[in-house]
């Protein structure tokens, strides 16, 4: 394993201009790789259930996100032992401590949580089976254990990686070539880790953003709720031009390539009824389009850089609800109902098994699909608000990642 | 005190009270192609779970046993395929394996037979309930309440560690301010995570509430002794309080008849279950089925009402009944249908102590000759000093001789050989059982139906045109002469054929053998039914089982 960064020796003074700059950890890039894990399981095990319908807890699937959980929770409880017992004052100092006893980042106690978390859902989970009867649904309180867990695996990954990126700041070696290409790469990590985290949240709400709910307003404020929250705190984290669209970038070509790549391989129904039979695996949805308002925030906070979070927050906020509502509108119309996004790249064919595949509204919107439009106007108004809220605390959320250290 | 516990065993009893009351497991007996199979079946006691199934090839070689579950509703078309069930290792012909039923309600279990001797293929009947409420197992409980409670401070000490050193550059220490903003973070994070645990807590309840009302309720009846014409009848009235929740709709029009019966009714005196009767009470209207009171001494009576749905979904109505002593001598039974029997027999773990009468009979035991009242008698096969293991599926093996010790071939009794019911001295487990095993045979008939219609959805058949031509049915089979009618059952189940020379689906010889699997430990009394020279003739075997499990 590769040495964690050697900060000189403290001097009491603040100023830390120093020799070389530090490396990136080996449990970083293994925390990013748990992260990864356990979201492409996710999705998988989703394709597993619309597919084939039944599992164990021993499911490929599966296998996946805890290897995720395992990798995540041996690196960064590896890490906090190792720092406890055999670290330098320098690492001790420059960790937080825990009871009064224990060293470590911040990114791994939120790793350490989420893989314990996942740990106990396990055992709780096939008692739930045994009482309560075998999986229907997505979320029940031992799944909410496991997805709160995961949660934590996928924010203690990007916290990692913040961390380490904001104590680069503290080395003034900005002409360096090879400092220029560690910021490079951990910006890039900062983004595969928000984006992975920004799949999961889309995946949690993803009920409520089917294809056939685009025209009720219930869709853009489940949307507006969510997403600005992430997106808004990721511009704040990092200074970086395209910080919000690089991330909206990860969780679209993380989408786009399970949706390609998944349905490729056979998988066959194994629970009835089955009233649509199916001879490879049903795709999950196709990305949202959440690169296109990321684009506009983006250029935007960097044009209004100098207004301060309330004002950003009604101009980043509008700005998201408004391009947001544009463009998914009028794809989500198209997804729906055009034949050209029945194909391997819309995937709006895919239908899970146990549906009827000859339902009248599989492609058109049915009667209840869609709103009058004073209903859908209050509905928007609910989603103006809450976008904002959202907004609001998304750039305090980045405000605090942007401080952290540790 | 004994009020207290009988009032205590009569609450377990409806507990208990399902579709088999007490007796989930199926147990099947059947010549499929040219392999003689016995195939036992354990559903879950949660829908949706997972059926254990284990198939015995007796005759016959077999390389590849498959199973798939059936739905009703969604029939052949919409089942999956089916998973190759495992040898069992050392244990010749011996296969293992699990269906998954995901639906509530009627289901089935196909299994397919490839070997030596060809391919074949049967289905088995399943009623797919949920029964059991759990609680959680104490050492869990405490397991989980360490990690949760681990969790919960981690999450608390991250919180305050995220406000707090976490934004120092290394080497600085926190000031007191720095200190007290944690302190109050530490102390918002509790409150917000307490609020999230009891939002939890509320969501597991209202889950928990959920599933109990999708736990099976057995169908509840009101039975009662009748005065009509001077002579006694058993009614039993079905209560449909509550039904509009239970969305049961048009269920009691959609009845079919087993072994060309719409009702069989089985009451037990109880204690002892010294005196029993099987009777068929006919349908009167929709909710009211009547049937002639054979002449049962007063007493205290369980009573158990086995239907079938259209849909392979069977039911057993369990009630209690005062029969009292007739008034006048006169009010003797009316002249009961011939497929009506009753007898009287000794107290169970009382032998001899029985006066005896025209319709008496002493309870034998395994090994012991059981004579019935005209004369003839039945040997099981067995041990009488040999307890049997509960949950180990067994033949009932009962050899009948005739009065001269020749041997007797029974005559088909509603298309079978013979009929038995296993009972629990306390009621708790109560099954009617064939030769071909413990499942419905109209439920079998309903399956075999549903999978040769290749419609994807079954379609719900008009509830009173569907209840008309059952009762025309009926109707038409009760003028038939008794020949035609044992001829006709039989054809209908598949167990004769005059093309192929007789029957065809079951043995016929002087030994008749029930499969079945006792569910748990205690006193049991068997009775048996045959039918020889035209007349119904009763039996009852005592018999302990022990849980092998258990010392």
């Amino acid at each position: 394993m590769q040495d964690t960064f050697a900060p000189p020796p403290i001097t009491g003074d603040r100023t830390l201009t120093i020799q070389a700059s530090p490396g990136i950890p080996v449990y970083i890039y293994a925390t990013v790789f748990a992260s990864f894990c356990v979201i492409t399981g996710l999705i998988w095990d989703i394709c597993w259930h619309m597919s084939i319908g039944r599992d164990g807890l021993l499911s490929p699937p599966h296998l996946v996100i805890y290897l995720g959980a395992v990798v995540a929770g041996l690196f960064s409880g590896y890490e906090i032992l190792r720092k406890t017992f055999f670290g330098s004052d320098i690492e001790k100092a420059a960790s937080v401590k825990i009871w009064g006893f224990f060293y470590s980042s911040l990114g791994s106690l939120f790793c350490v949580w989420g893989a314990l978390s996942m740990l106990t859902s396990a055992p709780f989970d096939d008692w739930w089976h045994n009482t309560y009867g075998l999986d229907v649904t997505i979320l029940s309180p031992p799944h909410t254990v496991l997805i709160l867990g995961i949660i934590g695996i996928q924010f203690g990954a990007m916290i990692s990686v913040i961390a380490v990126k904001n104590q680069m700041k503290l080395f003034d070696d900005s002409g360096r070539e090879k400092a220029k290409a560690l910021d490079k790469t951990l910006f890039w990590l900062f983004a595969l880790s928000a984006g992975f985290l920004l799949t999961i949240w889309f995946t949690l709400i993803s009920e409520e953003l089917g294809r056939m709910r685009v025209h009720r307003s219930s869709y853009y404020i489940f949307a507006g709720a969510a997403f600005p929250l992430l997106l808004m705190a990721v511009g704040k984290a990092v200074s970086h031009k395209w910080a919000v669209t690089a991330v909206a970038g990860v969780y679209t070509v993380l989408m786009a390539g399970t949706l390609w790549i998944i349905p490729l391989f056979p998988a066959e129904p194994k629970l009835g009824p089955i009233l649509n039979h199916i001879t490879h695996y049903q795709g999950f949805h196709f990305p949202l389009l959440l690169i296109a308002p990321a684009i506009v925030i983006d250029i935007l906070r960097n044009r209004f850089a100098h207004w301060n979070d309330w004002k950003l927050t009604f101009l980043l906020g509008a700005a998201f609800l408004a391009v947001f509502f544009v463009v998914q509108w009028f794809f989500g119309a198209f997804l729906m109902e055009s034949p050209y996004a029945r194909n391997w790249f819309f995937g709006s064919h895919y239908w899970y098994f146990g549906n009827d595949p000859n339902w009248e509204y599989r492609y058109k919107f049915g009667p209840w699909m869609v709103e009058e439009t004073p209903e859908l106007l209050k509905g928007m108004g609910i989603a103006l608000v809450l976008t904002l809220i959202s907004t609001r605390i998304g750039l305090a959320w980045g405000n605090w990642m942007y401080q952290i250290q540790r | 005190m004994k009020k207290y516990i009988s009032l205590i065993l009569f609450a377990l009893l409806s507990i208990a009270s399902h579709a088999h009351v007490g007796s989930a497991g199926v147990q099947m007996q059947a010549q499929a192609g040219a392999y003689k199979v016995l195939v036992s079946i354990t559903p879950p006691d949660v829908i949706p779970g997972t059926a254990q199934v284990s198939v015995f090839i007796e005759n016959g070689e077999a390389r590849k046993v498959t199973v798939r579950p059936i739905y009703f509703y969604s029939g052949d078309k919409g089942a999956p395929s089916a998973d190759p069930l495992s040898p069992v290792a050392g244990q010749k012909g011996q296969f293992q394996g699990a269906v998954w039923l995901m639906e509530p309600g009627s289901s089935s279990a196909q299994i397919n037979i490839e070997g030596i001797q060809g391919d074949a293929e049967l289905i088995i009947p399943i009623v797919a309930v949920s029964t059991a409420e759990r609680d959680m197992p104490k050492g869990l409980g405490i397991g989980l309440s360490i990690l949760g409670l681990l969790l919960f401070l981690l999450m608390i000490t991250t919180i305050g560690a995220s406000v707090s050193d976490g934004l120092l550059k290394p080497g600085q220490v926190l000031t007191g301010a720095q200190k007290r903003k944690r302190w109050i973070n530490m102390g918002i994070a509790t409150v917000v995570c307490s609020l999230i645990l009891y939002g939890g807590s509320s969501w597991w309840d209202s889950w928990a509430a959920e599933y109990k009302q999708w736990l099976y309720k057995p169908l509840k009846a009101k039975t009662a002794v009748m005065e009509a014409d001077s002579q006694r009848a058993f009614q039993l009235k079905i209560d449909t309080t509550g039904w509009d929740r239970r969305m049961k709709g048009s269920m009691l029009s959609t009845l079919v008849p087993d072994h060309g019966k719409i009702m069989h009714t089985f009451l037990v005196r109880t204690p002892g279950l010294d005196a029993f009767a099987h009777v068929h009470p006919d349908r009167k209207d929709s909710l009211t089925f009547q049937a002639a009171l054979p002449d049962l001494p007063a007493g205290k009576y369980l009573v158990y009402s086995d239907i079938v749905q259209y849909s392979g979904f069977a039911e057993t109505i369990v009630d209690t009944l005062v029969i009292p002593a007739p008034k006048t001598a006169a009010q003797t039974a009316r002249a009961a249908s011939e497929d009506d029997n009753y007898i009287i027999t000794d107290p169970l773990d009382t032998p001899g102590r029985v006066p005896m009468g025209e319709n008496v009979v002493i309870c034998g035991k395994p090994g012991t000759k059981t004579v019935f009242k005209d004369g003839s008698y039945a040997i099981w096969e067995g041990k009488p000093d040999k307890p049997l293991d509960a949950g180990k599926p067994y033949q009932l093996n009962f050899e009948i001789f005739n009065p001269d010790n020749s041997p007797c071939f029974p005559e088909p009794y509603l298309g079978m050989l013979g009929h038995a019911v296993v009972m629990r001295s306390d009621g708790s487990v109560y099954i009617h059982l064939h030769p071909s095993g413990s499942y419905s045979m109209a439920a079998e008939q309903s399956f075999e139906n549903r999978i040769s219609d290749t419609a994807h959805v079954a379609r719900r058949p008009k509830p009173d045109v569907f209840r008309d031509s059952i009762d025309r049915h009926l109707a038409r089979l009760n003028t038939m002469p008794t020949v035609d009618r044992e001829l006709f059952l039989m054809g209908e189940m598949g167990m004769y054929n005059a093309e192929e020379g007789g029957m065809t689906g079951m043995e016929h010889g002087t030994r008749i053998s029930f499969p079945y699997a006792f569910p748990k430990a205690g006193q049991y009394r068997i009775f048996l039914q045959i039918k020889r020279n035209d007349k119904v003739l009763t039996g009852a075997f005592d018999v302990k089982v022990t849980d092998p499990v258990a010392l």
